[in-house]
């Protein structure tokens, strides 16, 4: 791993389009800010580990054949809710 | 054309249910040619069965079975990989988690499966949002969700 030291202010450069800025720190805490095309994903590193262990979560769920929870699922389409905005 | 799985038995599946998953899917690498399988007995579930390997089965739920206009915006680097355009459309597929107790069965919002309907070319996309969750309860009480929608129509 390529270790540097930045200033608040400083930045650096991954590859000719990346720009990642040292905008301040505090109490432990590196406030960050990054520059980059709108196609390149930025996430925290938690958010892709929690879909990580969601998808492999869900590769050992039941199938549902049968039981009450096949029922529970239909019925949800009768009562729709408004999906989250971005 | 048969496909074995562990989970669903011998399921017969056709070209058009073809899933193409260059990149693997986040935790299940391996995941990259699969095919969707519907069955009467757990509509609306669709799974995503592998086609090498008959023990990754992975429930997913299409949103228009609980949910009202879940339309993501997606960047152009997923338009351009999946070949997307106005005339293709695109489907989406949420990742089920269904834990021994069912009624803290979670939907992923935040990283739909996005598919090619003409190609069969898909991805799973991380949304930037913050507004979708990664686990987003089906039944109220799953997880003590307040939704100001839940009204019946």
């Amino acid at each position: 791993m390529l270790i540097l030291s930045r200033q608040v202010d400083e930045s650096i450069m991954i590859g000719e389009d990346v720009e990642v800025v040292v905008l301040g720190i505090q109490r432990g805490q590196v406030r960050l800010g990054i520059r980059a095309p709108g196609d390149t994903p930025v996430h925290r590193r938690e958010i892709y580990d929690a879909i990580e262990a969601e998808n492999r979560l869900a590769a050992r769920s039941p199938t549902v054949d049968g039981t009450s929870l096949a029922r529970a699922l239909q019925s949800l389409g009768n009562n729709r809710k408004s999906s989250p905005k971005s | 054309m048969q496909l074995a799985s562990e989970r669903l038995g011998e399921v017969t599946v056709s070209r058009e249910d073809m899933v193409d998953l260059p990149e693997g899917l986040p935790g299940l690498p391996d995941m990259r040619q699969c095919y969707l399988v519907r069955r009467e007995a757990d509509a609306p579930v669709v799974w995503l069965q592998d086609a090498a390997d008959e023990s990754l089965t992975v429930p997913l739920l299409p949103p228009e079975a609980f949910i009202e206009d879940y339309c993501p915006a997606l960047s152009p680097s997923d338009w351009d990989f999946l070949g997307l355009s106005e005339a293709t459309g695109a489907e989406y597929y949420l990742v089920l988690v269904i834990p021994a107790d069912p009624a803290g069965i979670t939907v992923n919002l935040r990283a739909p499966i996005v598919r090619n309907p003409e190609t069969g070319v898909a991805r799973q996309v991380i949304l930037s949002s913050e507004a979708y969750p990664i686990r987003y309860p089906l039944f109220d009480g799953g997880a003590g969700t307040e939704d100001p929608h839940a009204d019946p129509k």
